[in-house]
């Protein structure tokens, strides 16, 4: 008989439902990743003591990590599905929804509050006009290259995930979004809108909550250097703080 | 969470994390280091009290720059604590910093405890002399070698001396708590204010705050020793 992997999945009906948890084996295929075992439940969803049941839900699109939308728990880290191998079919495979996050069924999850937290933190570039505003300043190939690492974040929500300050305790709007302000905030257009984003990371539930357990720079996918944004940003807000308080009201209309 | 607290969060913030520094952190330094003259001589640790005695308001200065600025940062401490939900025994999120969060959390609330019953043990002690002296016009000296060294050590009879061991540890968990709460609190101011923000200048920012801790912990280490341990402290039974 062929090899198979043992995948423990975190299942859920239904939004506010309680959590349980189902095995199942599937046929090993090498270069097999954790979206794979997914259909592999979908086309026979049988678990290990031989009970049909629903398959198994979950989300994905562009299958190749820049989309964030399987993100998962995956052995407990949080990842995307798509590029998790399993190299070794000895080794079961447990599959969770990410804990930060409303869970809409099994491994779906509601990331609505990230792009929310994008919205309100005016993370875009202003450039729609009502006439043609010419070409935007240049930008240093330098600048380009430290800012493209920035840009790759695909709000995929692992960092949220591992933060022990984002919880249902606390209003933190969790990292990748104060890195996003960084971003914009350096763009030579964004600049112009800087200091929207920074009153929104002064606000309760921004910057200041971090707790600086450094969690989301490990499991971000992208690599982001996101403990380093959050230091550059808490500096930024710190010096925007001091204007706001000393001279910001003169300076304005 | 009141409209002052929410337009003022940023400030509030900063100010606990400012005050871990100082005057908190400035404090537990000079504490240690006058301290640690028990490990000179009682008469050295004398000096002590009887020197900051004659600062005039002493009693405001203690209570306005170090009293209240612990109480600000202890009862804050307290609130941000029991809004994080640490996950180091989570699988795979066993990192350093991650556990040096979660230290930071449980030596704070130590830190709460130890320090609530250290000045019931010793401030007010010797600010109760001080009122009483004030109130009746006598003079009693503050015999604070005897008040620390009672605390550790018990007086058998015929000269004999046994260790508290009980208060001996707490006290050596309470240096060590602070140090470490200091030392890594150093390195969490230095990236929240943007001290440190690239991952070499971080880790500087740890060596440096943890070795400014040590500093600490050895001094109060010393106090101790010199308390309990050191041929002055049995002999003054
Ligand atoms: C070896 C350990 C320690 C010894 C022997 C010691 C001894 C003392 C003594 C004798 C006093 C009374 C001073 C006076 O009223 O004249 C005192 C006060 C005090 N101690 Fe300690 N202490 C130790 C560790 C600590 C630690 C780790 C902390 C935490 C940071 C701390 C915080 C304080 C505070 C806040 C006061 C009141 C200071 C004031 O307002 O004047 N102590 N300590
Ligand atoms: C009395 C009880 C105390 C409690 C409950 C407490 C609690 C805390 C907590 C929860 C943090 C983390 C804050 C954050 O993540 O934003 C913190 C930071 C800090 N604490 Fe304390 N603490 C206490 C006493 C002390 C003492 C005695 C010292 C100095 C020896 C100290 C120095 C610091 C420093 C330097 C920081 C870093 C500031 C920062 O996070 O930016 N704390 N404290
Ligand atoms: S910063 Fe990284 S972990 Fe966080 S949402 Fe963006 S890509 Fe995901
Ligand atoms: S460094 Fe801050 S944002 Fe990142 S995991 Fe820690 S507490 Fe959360």
């Amino acid at each position: 008989m062929a090899q198979t992997v043992r995948v423990k999945v975190r299942r859920q009906d239904e939004p506010g439902a309680k959590s349980y948890w189902q095995e199942f084996d599937v046929p090993y295929t090498q270069g097999m990743n954790a979206l794979t075992c997914l259909q592999e439940i979908q086309k026979n969803p049988v678990t290990v003591s031989g009970q049909a049941v629903a398959p198994v839900v979950w989300e994905s699109a562009c299958l190749e990590e820049v989309c964030g939308a399987c993100s998962m728990r995956i052995n407990g880290i949080p990842r995307q599905g798509c590029s998790f191998l399993v190299l070794d079919p000895q080794k079961p495979l447990t599959l969770e929804p990410m804990s930060k996050f409303p869970v809409v069924r099994d491994l779906i999850i509601d990331r609505s509050r990230m792009f929310q937290a994008l919205l309100d933190s005016h993370s875009w570039i202003d450039i729609d006009g009502t006439h043609d505003l010419g070409p935007g300043p240049r930008q240093s190939p330098k600048d380009q290259s430290w800012m493209y690492v920035l840009s790759r974040c695909m709000t995929c929500g692992c960092c949220l995930d591992a933060c022990p300050q984002v919880n249902e305790k606390s209003d933190f709007v969790g990292a990748s979004v104060i890195s996003q302000v960084r971003l914009f905030n350096a763009h030579p257009s964004g600049k112009m809108h800087a200091d929207k984003r920074l009153d929104y990371l002064m606000q309760p539930g921004g910057i200041v909550d971090c707790g600086n357990a450094q969690n989301c720079v490990k499991v971000c996918p992208k690599e982001i250097p996101l403990t380093q944004s959050i230091a550059e940003m808490g500096k930024q807000t710190l010096a925007y703080g001091f204007k706001r308080f000393a001279s910001k009201p003169d300076l304005e209309m | 969470m009141s409209a002052a607290i929410q337009k003022n969060y940023f400030l509030l913030r900063r100010l606990h994390s400012l005050s871990g520094i100082i005057p908190v952190g400035a404090f537990f330094l000079i504490h240690m280091l006058l301290n640690s003259r028990a490990a000179q001589s009682p008469d050295q640790y004398q000096w002590v009290p009887d020197f900051l005695d004659q600062i005039p308001y002493l009693v405001y200065i203690e209570i306005g720059g170090i009293l209240l600025p612990i109480l600000f940062h202890a009862v804050l401490g307290v609130v941000i604590a029991v809004k994080g939900e640490p996950n180091v025994t989570r699988p795979q999120h066993g990192w350093a910093e991650n556990w040096g969060y979660t230290f930071q959390r449980i030596t704070g609330v130590l830190l709460f405890i130890l320090i609530a019953v250290h000045l019931w043990q010793t401030w007010w002690v010797h600010t109760r002399i001080k009122l009483d002296n004030a109130l009746n016009g006598t003079h009693t000296e503050f015999e604070i070698y005897s008040l620390m060294n009672g605390i550790f050590v018990n007086a058998g009879s015929g000269g004999a001396v046994s260790y508290n061991w009980l208060w001996l540890a707490i006290y050596a968990l309470f240096v060590l708590a602070a140090a470490w709460h200091f030392g890594n609190g150093i390195y969490n101011f230095a990236c929240k204010w943007g001290f440190s923000t690239s991952r070499q200048s971080q880790r500087f920012a740890l060596t440096l705050g943890l070795g400014i801790g040590a500093i600490g912990m050895v001094m109060g280490f010393a106090s101790i020793w010199g308390l309990t341990f050191a041929p002055w402290a049995t002999a003054v039974h």
